[in-house]
């Protein structure tokens, strides 16, 4: 039901663009082969730029092309290596890895990251759950920077912000237990080294078992648990991802960091009503984090 | 954009899982497929939408109630009471109607029944667990036979381990008391070849009743570990292997018992499969095997010689249950389930046999809840059983839920129930077979079974409300309810006959006030009376007629925590063996410091029992006493690594 509507709203606003751009454009399209997930994404990248009037190629590398689009961390990489003379998107990785991309001088190149800027997430919990105070995080060396950006951000919405750091997999379980006790939510920071197939369960069990609900970053994660998931689904992230491939050649975008302006909110029911709480609906939600 | 839709159907799943979990691509982790954990029939659903009356004890209550056994737990649910025989034998019943084998009450540890299927009660001195392995412990007040089957005829008690996903690490409990109590359990969590697992090992002891010679030794170790096998598949084991040694009831009269110490032994093991198809949709299959066996042999004087005499006996259950829960739609779910189980049972004494004898238990279930809108849930639930002993039957339940404005739910329930005899019941034949070394080979007889016993019979109906007002972080859950009992089984000396009938018409309720999060307060009280009853047995005294409990926790910053319970019980008189007892007040009382030594936490804690008065709880008479709680005082540390 909802990626229908979703492609047509893709549709519509790429039409809605078309006026803009005087001529079609060609784009090198990666990867070829991949996971399920990044063929599926770059299937439909090809489409829409078809869709657009402008034509993909990934096979032809001799003829001339006004774009790079790059989706996922490998692509990305490997684009990344070269001196690329034409504007380049990466797309679809995540903030930690793209930064470290976008730190090579020489060339323009912006990237489409897959986390949700850290002041949507606790306005969104605000927004969920207003009774709650104390956010916490467990994260890996590797975001605790993002962690204390974060706790900077909600000290400006009146939320104190907890963070243990996890080493290894053996720290996770005391660490969870040290800040379970200090903080009224959970807020699930991406880091594969903290959340992962294997850990996730006990991290939702734990935090379940205290009452204290979990706010994650992906749809799976929702499913498995957690309470509120805010994230953007494979069709929002393509379409930006044409807006702004298009846009960078065109000039009328910015290289650099581009945080996905469309995102989904959902909520588990299961988990909601099992805690007690009583939240406004997604869609509420939706509506009062897109409103500024 | 929309409401999460509990419809993900499994092809997203599995298309997200084609991605290799372990894989090394930075962006997966915001893709892949994580197992659902806390899907709809793992979570407790909340009281207030629950179709039955139902009290949930957390572990925060337990831990701060200072209770040491399960028994002593339980006197914190609004009318239940708890009786002790000795140390090691308590009662546990609600609503009264109980002598010494308290056997209307259905009672199960992760889904499994845990009653004997001799005499139908508990032996609550040799469970498969120890207090730190509760996750939590849910009554149901009232028959529900619809869906937990037979003798869930008064009540259902379904105590729910941890799981071994939930909580990491190893701790020491060491714990000493006055008079002579020793307690120490060690649990280990760990890995090992993908199975995520804890075990726990107990040692126990301590020295009973004041006025019982009734000392008791207990060892515990058991073991309980998950492995995913995918994202929708998960495998469980449960094992325990449990001993104890007690002394023996000394009884002074005609009958002599000198040194007679009973010893029992059990193992317990489970498996389990759980698939999950969607966060709506799961299904589990499990399987059990129990075995329980009671030593004891003691002299007996007769006609001017000692005879060697014991009741002693082996019970077995195997059950294999399949269930399978689906949310159809935000407004129906259901569920739907099959059991089969055998019972064995081999006694020289109780049953005069030297042959096992078994009983077989086969049963359908299920039940369904809609909600059509304007706040109204209908609920719907039967179980249709075919058992040896009595023969097949129908069980139903409905309830009607209407949830007016957040936080409030009304409900009106009816229901019937069984209660099918137990072995002894039905097949009891208890024989005392000796060689008297003067008149040679004797058999005394005392009580017989009867096999034309028909099952006793239940009707329940209740008007309950279950408010929220998270405000001012107050819960209530209020009832009214009206249970006619009929055929019930007592004896008439010589053997059982279906001699009884009562109706019971009262209220309880809970109150749980947490104003801020460093205070709890908690109430449970119940209020019954008898309306009528079958003219030679005492029901209407068989339930007091007041009783309430109260529990105040308070949480300091400097990691302190004091707490107290308080039980008041008006006079009741236990059917059978025991008898009356007079009004008695018990206070509990606990105090706690929690710290930290590096990655090490530590709690020490002291806690008195009885600090009130000493009291007697059930009235079995021997030795000229009637079984007194005087107060014990210990203290303990956990430590937890």
């Amino acid at each position: 039901m909802a990626m229908r509507s979703e492609r047509y709203a893709l549709l519509f606003c790429l039409l809605a663009m078309l006026p803009a751009w005087g001529g079609a454009a060609t784009f090198w399209v990666l990867p070829t082969q991949g996971s399920a997930l990044l063929q599926s994404a770059g299937e439909r990248v090809v489409s829409g730029l078809s869709l657009l009037g402008h034509q993909s190629t990934h096979r032809d590398i001799g003829a001339p092309i006004d774009g790079v689009i790059a989706l996922g961390y490998r692509a990305a990489e490997s684009v990344n290596l070269v001196d690329a003379p034409v504007p380049t998107v990466y797309a679809m990785l995540p903030m930690r890895q793209a930064e470290g991309l976008l730190a090579k001088a020489g060339g323009r190149r912006a990237a489409l990251v897959l986390d949700q800027p850290l002041a949507r997430q606790l306005r969104l919990i605000r927004l969920a759950l207003p009774e709650v105070r104390r956010v916490g995080a467990l994260v890996g060396p590797a975001t605790l920077e993002r962690a204390r950006q974060a706790a900077d951000v909600a000290a400006d919405l009146g939320l104190v912000f907890e963070i243990e750091l996890v080493k290894d997999d053996r720290e996770l379980a005391p660490a969870l237990n040290r800040l379970l006790p200090r903080v009224d939510a959970l807020l699930a920071l991406p880091d594969p080294a903290v959340h992962h197939s294997q850990s996730v369960p006990h991290i939702l069990l734990t935090t379940f078992h205290a009452r204290v609900p979990v706010i994650a970053y992906s749809e799976a994660y929702v499913l498995a648990g957690a309470l509120i998931g805010l994230y953007s689904s494979e069709e929002q992230l393509v379409s930006e991802t044409l807006q702004l491939a298009t846009g960078l050649v065109q000039g009328r975008r910015r290289a650099g960091l581009h945080f996905p302006a469309r995102f989904v909110v959902s909520v588990n029911p299961v988990v909601e009503r099992s805690l007690g709480l009583r939240l406004p609906s997604a869609n509420e939600l939706q509506r009062r984090l897109e409103a500024p | 954009m929309t409401r999460l839709s509990q419809f993900v159907p499994v092809s997203l799943a599995f298309a997200l899982a084609s991605v290799d979990v372990f894989a090394a691509t930075p962006e997966d982790s915001y893709f892949e497929a994580v197992p659902i954990v806390l899907s709809a029939s793992r979570v407790s659903q909340p009281v207030s939408s629950a179709p039955a009356p139902v009290t949930v004890l957390d572990r925060a209550l337990i831990e701060a109630s200072g209770a040491r056994t399960v028994p002593e737990i339980m006197r914190l649910v609004p009318g239940v009471q708890v009786g002790h025989i000795t140390g090691y034998e308590p009662v546990v019943t609600y609503h009264g109607l109980s002598d010494r084998y308290a056997r209307r009450m259905q009672v199960l540890v992760d889904g499994r029944s845990i009653y004997t299927p001799l005499w139908g009660g508990v032996q609550w001195e040799d469970l498969p667990l120890t207090l730190d392995d509760i996750e939590r412990i849910e009554v149901v007040r009232g028959p529900n036979a619809a869906t937990f089957g037979a003798n869930a005829f008064l009540g259902v008690i379904n105590i729910i381990t941890r799981h071994p996903d939930a909580g990491h690490g190893h701790s020491l409990r060491v714990e000493e008391g006055d008079p002579d109590v020793h307690h120490v359990v060690a649990r280990f969590t760990g890995h090992l070849a993908g199975w995520r697992g804890r075990t726990s090992i107990m040692l126990d002891s301590d020295h009973g009743l004041t006025d019982r010679v009734d000392d008791r030794r207990r060892s515990l170790m058991n073991l309980r570990a998950s492995r995913r096998l995918n994202v929708a598949d998960e495998l469980e084991i449960q094992f325990a292997l449990g001993e104890g040694i007690r002394q023996g009831l000394f009884k002074s009269g005609s009958v002599v018992y000198s040194d007679p110490d009973e010893s029992t032994r059990s193992w317990t093991g489970q498996l389990r499969w759980n698939r999950t198809l969607s966060s709506g949709t799961d299904f589990f299959v499990q399987a059990s095997h129990w075995q329980y066996e009671l030593d004891n042999l003691y002299s007996v004087l007769v006609a001017g010689a000692y005879v060697p005499a014991g009741t002693s006996y082996d019970t077995s259950r195997s059950e294999l249950e399949f269930q399978y829960n689906h949310v159809a739609s935000p407004t129906l779910r259901l569920m739907a389930g099959s059991q089969l189980r055998r019972d064995g049972v081999y006694s020289k004494t109780l049953l005069d046999s030297t042959n096992w004898s078994y009983s077989n238990l086969s049963r359908v279930f299920g039940n369904v809840d809609w909600s059509p809108g304007w706040g109204v849930t209908l609920h719907a639930a039967a179980t249709y059983e075919d058992n040896a002993i009595s023969g097949g039957g129908w069980q139903p339940r409905t309830a009607l839920l209407w949830q007016p404005v957040d936080g409030h739910t009304f409900r009106l329930s009816t229901s019937r129930g069984f209660r099918t005899p137990t072995f002894l019941e039905s097949r009891g034949d208890i024989t005392f077979r000796f060689i008297h070394p003067v008149f040679g080979a004797q058999a005394i007889s005392s009580l017989d079974g009867n096999r034309g016993l028909r099952d006793e019979e239940i009707r329940s109906r209740e008007f309950g409300y279950v408010g929220n007002f998270p405000k001012y972080g107050l819960s209530l859950d209020l009832r009214r309810f009206i249970d006619r009992m009929g055929h019930l089984i007592e004896t008439t000396g010589s053997t059982f006959g279906n001699l009884g009938h009562v109706t019971l018409q009262g209220v309880e309720g809970e109150v749980r006030w947490q104003p801020s999060r460093d205070w709890l307060l908690r109430t449970g009280f119940s209020r019954t009376r008898s309306l009528r009853h079958a003219g030679d047995i005492e029901y209407p005294d068989a339930v007091p007629y007041w009783q309430h409990n109260v529990l105040v926790s308070r949480h300091f910053d400097s990691g302190w925590q004091l707490s107290g319970a308080f039980y008041l019980m008006r006079p009741m008189t236990w059917l059978g063996d025991g008898n009356a007892i007079p009004e008695y007040k018990v206070l509990d009382v606990r105090l706690s410091k929690d710290f930290k030594v590096g990655a090490t936490s530590l709690q020490g804690y002291v806690a008195v029992q009885n600090a009130y008065e000493h009291y007697v709880d059930f009235g079995y008479e021997a030795g000229g006493q009637r079984g007194m709680h005087g107060s014990t005082a210990r203290a303990g540390v956990v430590i937890r690594f």
